[in-house]
């Protein structure tokens, strides 16, 4: 018997000698027994607003108990959060926080959901579906922020617990997902269709990146996919880059590109574009697609005003994409 | 990292370094390094992936005694069969 074993969570398929750990560094084959090394050890804990994910469309204003361990099956060159991300579980200190504890925590914050998020909840997939299933159990909702790079069995075991999800999706480029990412693009449009077809509140984020995917065709390209294939109600954030892991070089994204991409994703159809890490006058409102009214306005993750009503535009009463409180999603 | 251990393979099998009548005369250290090559070449199909990484086992059962990592069963993984079976 060689024990060796492969690990099917992702669509890196590693195959593990005893003594191996895969891309994602967290997961370990002991003995031709595959285990992970960070469950229950959370290196980031922290209470969120929910539209820090972001969500502009999952109850607004919560506070979201959120969680991350070391680790990511992607590379990105740009990681933003990457002392954590691309680290092993042996270079950062964790928290011994079990799901019960986790759960706890939330209630004792006043947190209405649970959010596994900064690095790759994919990688710790066993601490975040049990935590998911507990919260769940106590009336907790479920946020994932994830890059998406998982396999469709995985996946569709977590979704049973996931309420809402922020999916990153990097570009429409495959060799960008390869050569700056480590990873390949189909499974991640996957993730966002399978999400979408479970129930799941889905919103897509796209961090434009100057020179390497910050090209209009390419980011309509996107707009034209999310529209297609999710619907004109999924909401896009366009991120803003900064300098950060390995591209300090490049200089922030220009605003003005920002605010071009949500020009032209809304005019190729999509009802709620945004603009995040960056300060804009309407990247950070929803408006009414049917009337056009302001229907939420935020200054940095604070909501400054709210007309929607059970659901409803304030003014013109058509339903507004999203899940709001006191009624289901729509 | 494939496109290196192939170039090494290339190279040895050039050099006859790896000819049957150079192995029977070697000790098992050389053997070693072809079947790692071979290894190498045939498993590392995502050079522009993460690397997998061999780690010091003594040492992560060091962290595991002390609570820095856990080694909590993971699900979704599959026994593999010796290749050279």
């Amino acid at each position: 018997m060689s024990n060796r074993v492969q690990c099917v969570l992702c669509p890196h398929l590693c195959t593990l000698a005893p003594g191996e750990r895969g891309r994602c560094s967290v997961r370990l084959n002991v003995d031709g027994e595959l285990v992970s090394l960070v469950y229950g050890r959370p290196v980031a804990v922290h209470v969120d607003p929910v539209e820090k994910k972001p969500l502009f469309h999952f109850l607004p204003g919560i506070d979201v108990f959120s969680i991350a361990t070391a680790g990511c099956n992607l590379r990105c060159e740009f990681c933003q959060n990457w002392e954590i991300s691309q680290a092993a579980p042996e270079d950062v200190t964790p928290y011994d926080l079990p799901p019960e504890a986790v759960v706890e925590q939330a209630i004792a914050y006043n947190c209405e959901a649970v959010a596994y998020t900064y690095t790759e909840p994919v990688v710790y997939f066993e601490y975040t579906r049990d935590t998911a299933k507990l919260a769940k159990e106590a009336g907790l909702k479920n946020i994932l922020v994830t890059a998406g790079y998982i396999n469709q069995g995985p996946l569709t075991e977590l979704a049973e617990y996931i309420d809402a999800a922020n999916i990153d999706l990097k570009s429409m480029s495959d060799s960008y997902y390869r050569n700056v990412c480590g990873g390949t693009l189909q499974p991640v449009l996957d993730t966002i269709t399978t999400l979408k077809e479970l129930g799941t509140w889905v919103e897509v984020t796209n961090l434009i990146v100057p020179t390497l995917n910050d090209d209009s065709g390419e980011l309509d390209e996107l707009a034209r996919w999310i529209l297609e294939n999710t619907g004109a109600d999924t909401p896009l954030h366009f991120s803003r880059f900064f300098p950060m892991y390995r591209l300090i070089d490049l200089a922030p994204t220009p605003v003005s590109t920002l605010q071009s991409a949500r020009e032209r994703a809304l005019e190729i159809g999509l009802h709620h574009v945004y603009v995040g890490n960056a300060v804009t006058e309407e990247g950070m409102i929803t408006t009414c697609p049917e009337c056009n009214e302001v229907l939420i306005n935020r200054q940095g993750y604070i909501i400054t005003e709210n007309n929607i009503e059970n659901g409803k535009c304030g003014k013109c009463s058509t339903p507004v994409a999203g899940v709001w409180h006191g009624m289901e999603e729509q | 990292m494939k496109a290196l251990a192939l170039f090494l393979l290339m190279f040895l099998v050039l050099t006859g370094a790896v000819s049957e009548e150079f192995q029977s005369e070697q000790d098992s250290t050389d053997s070693g390094l072809f079947q790692f090559l071979v290894r190498m070449a045939r498993t590392e199909i995502r050079p522009w992936a993460k690397p997998i990484e061999n780690v010091d086992m003594e040492w992560m059962l060091e962290l595991f005694e002390s609570g820095i990592i856990t080694f909590h069963t993971a699900d979704w993984y599959v026994e593999k069969d010796d290749p050279d079976e």
